[in-house]
């Protein structure tokens, strides 16, 4: 692993970039119809309380990584179990990534081409970039974040501007009440994707800036990114309308082939696949990255040799599902094991943190 | 030198995996449809498609004809299965390129399918990456593959002017609205389930001789043509199925109570006149439709309030534009001209009990709990609503002259 500097600006970019990543791939709370802003916001509250508690975990030993803090606070055997856990659950989450990028290559570029293929390439690139080590993702976020973002402004200007998201749709409001909205919100959004950031206890040491500064900053572009979030996703069942866009398969890609501007800006599908690689790619080599770190800290084994065996680990795992209606099946099921590795062991372990007392340095 | 050769080998490595294998599609073996027909008869499905032929388009302008080449700019093929899919891959039968969907500018429905119901056309459109869902939509009285054989005078490809025709008549005419496939789906989704597509059908004379005239390029040769296809009507959908026809004033009419109207151009009667040939004509430029629904006792109201502004382009009428209160006369019968029309539209759908303007939703968003109660009778509660219309008019401007021209010579002579 390289020892460079990493800056702050260049972790909150990896985080803008691994947020946004995968969920504008799906759409969030299909059951809220139009109140799936309100569930997203919900979610995002939920979301905020966990980072209080990551950012706590990290301000208490500011030092030490995911499974340093779990070898410390744990001993020796129950902190590398739990590690080997962590260590599953980011590689189980980086070939849910993996194959999602594959499945939707092939829909709209490469229908011919086999997904081995297509995947076999994915993961060449990524293992070349885990191998790298987390600094070196952070600069690579930072280089491509202007032009993702900047697609999507775009993208929604030209939504806008041609009249296809209609605001009354957001009427009425609450009209089925807060049911389907708890429910949609809990543990479905929360989970993805704002639970996925237990992820970032394995990067926070890295940054070389005060650790006060960094929490800071991360509030702000927690809430800056469940914003943007929010508003990605109210604009797609705008512009689609409730009743279709719950029915798409990738109800992005729907409201993009809407865009038709003059004879020339038509089919922008590419942006959306662009931004949509970049996304996935990026969560699936900071999730990769996560679990080598992971064989590397509690084994001992070469990083070098953790990310290849990871990297190819991840390659295996994406073929569990034989074809894509399994593969979201799979994926709303295990969402059920996920506020365990989310929610629950890091709250134990920042309980036997605050037992154990301080331990600085 | 070593070092060389290891920083290129992976230039040379993506310049053999770019290249695409078993994606690859070179351009040649593509059939760029411009326009596709959607016939059903028997519960078979015929489609047609019409191919743009590359030699045809050769050298020359999009205004002018053909003479360069010989070769028609398009050509037709239609293909029969069970379902669509099943037809357009039995193409592969006939055409030595792949049909290629992408750039379609225009779909045409056959009466039979359209009554048959869309649901499967639309399902289609919606499920399919390449087929996309901005094609404009129409629906002919006769079969479809006979009105894809028709040129367009003046125009290359008849399915681009096609999807011309029908955007341009909306921002500048707006007796009907421009409905593309997502439109439609739109309106399969929303609560009034009721959707409209405007008709195409050949207007002048429609014998074999002229159809033969119309389908080959002789057309671009003369300087008329007996013949031509015209927006005629417009089909009210209804779940996806065709259940009647308004003619076009009463579609106007439906444009005006669904806020479609952008620029338009009214002829009113001269108020206050014997001559019942004396017209002013009336450009509308600007117009802003609000339909809001107001509770009365147990019924509905829908008020709707029109803001038109606009430009006097002629005028046969006896008034004196110089003062406040000609001017006055000529908006108030504008404004009672458009009410009739709102009217008459109104009508008509109560007729087909079809909520084309959208009735549903708007009380729906504003009184979701009455809502509920009236979903499930709505086809019986729909007629029953009432419809009060309110336009206000604004002639912003005269043009070059003050006074009619008849008015001001009448004057002379006295």
């Amino acid at each position: 692993m390289n020892s460079r500097q990493t800056r702050i600006s260049e972790l909150v970019v990896c985080y803008i970039l691994f947020e946004i990543g995968s969920t504008t791939l799906f759409l969030m709370a299909p059951e809220a119809r139009q109140d799936a802003w309100i569930a997203m916001l919900a979610a995002a509250f939920g979301g905020f309380l966990l980072l209080i508690l990551y950012m706590a975990i990290y301000r208490f030993d500011p030092s030490r990584d995911l499974y340093a803090l779990l070898r410390r606070y744990w001993g020796k055997w129950i902190g590398s179990a739990a590690g080997l856990v962590f260590t599953g659950y980011f590689a189980y989450e980086a070939s849910r990534n993996l194959r999602d990028l594959g499945e939707i290559a092939s829909v709209i570029l490469l229908q011919r081409t086999p997904l081995f293929i297509i995947l076999f390439i994915t993961i060449l690139v990524v293992t070349n970039t885990v191998r790298s080590g987390a600094p070196v993702l952070f600069k690579f976020c930072l280089a491509i974040f202007p032009m993702t973002l900047g697609s999507f402004l775009i993208l929604y200007l030209l939504l806008f501007g041609l009249g296809e998201v209609r605001i009354e749709r957001m009427l009425p409001v609450l009209e089925s009440g807060w049911k389907p909205i708890i429910d949609a919100a809990f543990p479905e959004i929360l989970s993805f994707p704002f639970g996925q950031t237990v992820l970032f206890l394995v990067f926070f040491p890295l940054v070389t800036n005060s650790a006060r500064k960094l929490k800071k900053s991360m509030f702000i572009t927690f809430a800056a990114t469940a914003l943007m979030l929010t508003l990605f996703n109210q604009i797609i069942i705008l512009a689609l309308g409730p009743g279709i866009a719950a029915n798409c398969t990738l109800p992005l890609l729907q409201t993009v082939q809407l865009i038709e501007l003059g004879d020339v800006f038509e089919r922008m599908d590419i942006f959306f696949a662009l931004i949509l690689f970049i996304g996935l790619g990026t969560k699936l080599a900071a999730f990769c990255i996560g679990a080598a770190t992971g064989l590397h800290r509690l084994f001992g084994l070469n990083y070098l040799f953790s990310s290849v065996l990871v990297c190819a680990a991840v390659f295996g795992a994406s073929f569990l599902s034989p074809n894509y209606t399994h593969h979201i099946w799979m994926g709303k099921q295990v969402l059920n094991w996920y506020p365990i590795t989310q929610i629950a062991l890091p709250v134990l372990l920042y309980v036997v943190m605050l037992i154990r007392g301080q331990r600085a340095g | 030198m070593p070092r060389f050769i290891a920083l290129m080998f992976p230039f040379v490595i993506c310049c053999f995996i770019l290249a695409g294998c078993w994606d690859r599609r070179e351009l040649n073996e593509l059939g760029i449809t411009s326009a596709t027909g959607i016939d059903w008869s028997d519960g078979k499905w015929r489609i047609s498609y019409q191919v743009i032929v590359p030699s045809g388009m050769g050298s020359g302008d999009s205004g002018g004809g053909s003479g360069s080449s010989s070769h028609s700019t398009v050509h037709v093929f239609s293909t029969e299965g069970s379902t669509i899919r099943e037809a357009a891959s039995k193409s592969n039968l006939e055409i030595p390129r792949q049909l290629y969907f992408a750039h379609t500018d225009t779909v045409i429905i056959g009466k039979k399918a359209a009554e048959h119901g869309l649901s499967e056309v639309v399902e289609l459109y919606l499920r399919s990456v390449e087929a996309r869902e901005t094609v404009m939509m129409a629906v002919t009285e006769e079969s479809a593959s006979a009105v894809l054989k028709l040129f367009v005078p003046m125009e290359k490809v008849p399915g681009d002017a096609l999807n011309k025709i029908m955007l341009k008549q909306k921002e500048n005419f707006g007796y009907y609205p421009a409905v593309r496939v997502v439109d439609f789906a739109r309106g399969l989704y929303s609560d009034s389930r009721a959707t409209s597509v405007p008709e195409i059908n050949l207007k002048g004379k429609r014998d074999n001789k002229a159809r033969k005239e119309l389908s080959s390029l002789d057309i671009f040769k003369k300087t008329f043509s007996g013949s031509k296809l015209t927006l005629t009507g417009l089909s009210v959908f209804k779940d996806a199925r065709r259940v009647g026809r308004l003619d076009p004033i009463e579609s106007f009419g439906v444009s005006w109570l669904s806020d479609n109207v952008r620029r338009s151009i009214v002829a009113v009667p001269c108020p206050g006149d014997s001559d019942p040939n004396a017209y002013s004509t009336f450009r509308i430029e600007k117009v802003k439709t609000k339909v809001t629904p107001q509770k009365k006792q147990d019924r509905f109201q829908m008020l709707v309030q029109a803001d038109v502004r606009g430009e006097l382009l002629e005028s046969e009428c006896k008034l004196d534009l110089t003062k406040n209160e000609g001017v006055r006369k000529l908006s108030d019968s504008i404004e009672q001209h458009i009410e009739g029309i709102m009217e008459t539209g109104w009508k008509a759908v109560q007729r087909l009990n079809a909520d084309l303007p959208g009735f549903a939703d708007k009380i729906h968003r504003k009184y979701p709990m009455e809502w509920k109660r009236l979903k499930e009778n709505w086809s019986e509660q729909f007629p029953k609503l009432a419809v009060d219309t309110r336009v206000r008019v604004s002639v912003i401007r005269i043009g070059l002259s003050h006074k009619p021209l008849k008015q001001d010579r009448s004057n002379v002579k006295g």
